[in-house]
């Protein structure tokens, strides 16, 4: 009976404060000023027009948000150590999947795998002047390599190489951070010239071809070895 | 023309998302999934947002898929052999 009145007690408060949060939710909302000529997207294409670069979410991205970015990829660097915390042993990797010799998935594989390599580069290399940038190459890169796992399951990749790619990139992208708060008082400053006039061309835009390099190695590497951790597992002790 | 195809993959979208809910099998779910992805591509391609479709496309799409599908495979068979 106590107990019964106790739990009352609590719903009854519960949905109390419930309802308050509610209620102050729904009134911050019907107080926001929706005036379309005072959003920030305005201030943003006209500060682009310094940057030169034609992309104008790429600037946003890596220019005026660049330590969200920066905080983007330590999140990914902390996922993958997480999993291969979870997933790695100090014996060997082998693959479960059954060695059924596929040959149109051998063949394709060859086939395809230049094509999706050369399509995440170009979406790397492109992310100032198209859609895309680092996050997307190096996924594209990464499926390339899932690719090439499911064609020959029992493939070793130098782990050496990827991690040595993945920490490169990772601490060059706080260094050129660094370098534009030394030179211009920015984190993230765009330290390089960006002369108006090359807009739309390859090398313009200044650092952001460069950070999207740096992301892109980093992101595919890292995702290449999420993938390689989810495809192999430990040798059973049969 | 664009307001009919917007509702129109809205609607994809709820169908599949529920379809997804529902499945029996959780393989067929996650495929089920990744429609919601596909729709939210069109979607996003037709509200002008490109940079946001690639990410929804390779990301959504492709490898949070073949993710799920892999440690789909993991659990189950380490379920049976227990």
């Amino acid at each position: 009976m106590n107990l019964k009145k106790d739990l009352r007690l609590k719903h009854i408060v519960l949905s109390l404060l419930s309802s308050v949060l509610m209620i102050s939710i729904v009134s911050m909302l019907f107080n926001i000023k929706t005036d379309i000529h005072q959003s920030v997207g305005e201030l943003f294409l006209a500060l682009n027009m310094q940057t030169a670069s034609a992309n104008a979410v790429t600037t946003v991205v890596t220019f005026f948000r660049g330590i969200d970015t920066l905080g983007e990829v330590t999140v990914l660097f902390l996922a993958t150590t997480g999993i291969s915390l979870m997933l790695s042993s100090s014996k060997r990797m082998y693959c479960k999947i059954p060695e059924r010799d596929s040959f149109i998935l051998r063949v394709g594989s060859k086939l395809l795998l230049s094509v999706i390599v050369l399509f995440g580069t170009y979406i790397i290399i492109h992310g100032h002047l198209s859609p895309g940038g680092g996050f997307q190459g190096g996924v594209v890169i990464a499926s390339a390599f899932l690719l090439l796992f499911l064609a020959n399951p029992n493939m070793d990749l130098k782990h050496s190489i990827l991690t040595f790619g993945e920490s490169i990139s990772g601490v060059s992208y706080v260094l050129v951070g660094i370098i534009g708060l030394f030179k211009l008082n920015i984190l993230f400053g765009n330290f390089l010239p960006h002369p108006i006039g090359q807009i739309g061309e390859l090398v313009s835009g200044g650092i952001i071809p460069i950070i999207y390099i740096i992301v892109g190695i980093k992101v595919g590497s890292e995702m290449t070895v999420i993938i390689e951790y989810f495809i192999k597992r430990e040798a059973q002790n049969a | 023309m664009i307001g009919i195809l917007i509702l129109f993959t809205f609607m994809s979208i709820i169908i599949v998302a529920i379809a997804s809910i529902l499945a029996k099998d959780i393989t067929t779910s996650v495929i089920f999934f990744m429609g919601v992805g596909l729709g939210s591509v069109v979607l996003f391609l037709l509200f002008q947002a490109p940079d946001v479709a690639l990410t929804e496309a390779v990301i959504g799409t492709g490898i949070s898929t073949v993710i799920f599908l892999l440690g789909i495979r993991h659990t189950t068979k380490e379920e049976i052999q227990s």
